[in-house]
């Protein structure tokens, strides 16, 4: 089937064909933000050659902003705290709006075309939020009322921080927005990325976007303490038993280290502030 | 919102528009109800060549990025500029203030390979894309 714009395919196709073949499950030591968005990018371009699909789990550091991909960071951030803590930007190969990477789990879900089969984005969303909605009640407990995912659309004149609004992409649990999630298709392969909030530096968000926005965090909705690991895991059980995946567990290969590595310098930003928008990817 | 009998439409939800050897080129109206309100088009320059099948552009909507694709090759003759600032046309009128590019096409019979409008109603009817 040749690429095409996504908007076909049922979700009923679509989550048929995610359990037809087994995926590879990806934990990635911490890291900086370009190199995380280079493995991101590089494990979407073993896609297009017919990889298997990937579930990754990673995290920042030093913490990062990640702009999206056309975002034009003019508006909206102040950067001098962004700056002053010595956090990085990145720019993400996926859509939306900025994101604070701390004290968080981000998830990745890379699929070739075959199993993507053109299914329409909003579809998508919305059959892997089921996943993730497992993943969240598992985390939450009986701490939490049920995870919703799916909100409103987005508008041209977005916040420039993701968590200021709970779109059709994201989950909200006990009232706020604890996981954000945004895609990119190429070639008619996916690339899905999402951040999960386990905890919230609520000050830095403040300062950084001028204001929280809905976030809520794993740690405020059920009171303890919810690590990397735990959440990893817990996730990666849910997507297997919503799915019928069979995971295994795996890690990058020499080649797509070296292509994380090329094509990490891409994604880095640096400072711009009020210096203009840097050049998309 | 009927799709134009006077259109070619591509397997890919592009419709084209042929005068002489000049095509004009946009999404359909279900591809652009399907993506949402889309927030960011990036289109290519003039002079710059398309290949029926690669991708063209991109576009952003519902945070997710997704590629255009080319329904004919050929060279870019004319950009719809207004695009860059205000994408709205391209959700409200589709078929008019909404169109990308035009391209000189290299090779008429690629039109052999499009849908006309009866056809495509019934591709996209059929869920088979």
């Amino acid at each position: 089937m040749p690429p095409s714009l996504p908007v076909g395919l049922t979700e009923r196709a679509f989550a048929e064909r995610l359990g037809a073949r087994p995926w590879r499950l990806i934990r990635t030591d911490a890291a900086p933000g370009a190199w995380n968005m280079g493995v991101d990018v590089a494990l979407l371009e073993e896609a297009l050659r017919g990889g298997y699909p990937v579930l990754r789990f990673y995290a920042w550091e030093p913490p990062a902003i990640s702009l999206g991909r056309f975002q034009c960071p003019d508006a909206g951030i102040h950067w001098p705290a962004v700056r002053r803590r010595g956090w990085e930007v990145v720019r993400r190969p996926t859509g939306g709006r900025a994101v604070l990477h701390q004290h968080e789990l981000t998830y990745a879900v890379i699929l070739p075309s075959g199993v993507v089969g053109g299914i329409g984005v909003r579809r998508s969303y919305a059959v892997l939020a089921e996943g993730l909605r497992a993943g969240l009640a598992a985390l939450a407990g009986g701490a939490a009322g049920a995870a919703v995912c799916g909100g409103g659309a987005p508008t041209r004149h977005a916040p420039a921080n993701c968590f200021a609004q709970a779109l059709e992409a994201d989950c909200v649990l006990e009232g706020g927005k604890a996981l954000g999630s945004a895609q990119v298709r190429h070639g008619g392969a996916l690339l899905q990325h999402g951040s999960l909030l386990l905890d919230a530096d609520r000050d830095a968000w403040r300062e950084i976007f001028g204001s929280e926005g809905q976030l809520r965090s794993l740690r405020e909705i059920t009171g303890r303490k919810i690590t990397f690991c735990q959440a990893a895991a817990v996730l990666a059980q849910a997507f297997a038993d919503t799915w019928h995946l069979h995971l295994c567990s795996d890690a990058l290969t020499p080649a797509e280290m070296r292509a994380a590595e090329r094509e990490a310098a891409k994604w880095s930003v640096g400072w711009s502030g009020s210096a203009g928008c840097p050049p998309a990817q | 919102m009927t799709n134009p009998e006077d259109l070619r439409y591509s397997r890919s939800h592009e419709w084209v528009r042929v005068e002489d050897n000049r095509t004009t080129i946009g999404i359909t109206d279900y591809a652009q109800n399907e993506l949402g309100e889309l927030v960011y088009v990036e289109l290519p320059r003039v002079g710059q060549r398309v290949e029926k099948d690669q991708p063209f552009g991109v576009v952003e909507s519902v945070k997710a990025v997704a590629d255009l694709y080319a329904p004919v090759s050929g060279a870019v003759v004319a950009v719809n500029g207004a695009l860059a600032s205000d994408q709205t046309p391209i959700n409200e009128d589709p078929y008019g203030r909404g169109w990308m590019v035009v391209v000189e096409m290299s090779d008429p019979r690629e039109m052999d390979d499009l849908m006309t409008s009866e056809q495509y109603a019934t591709f996209v009817a059929s869920g088979a894309h």
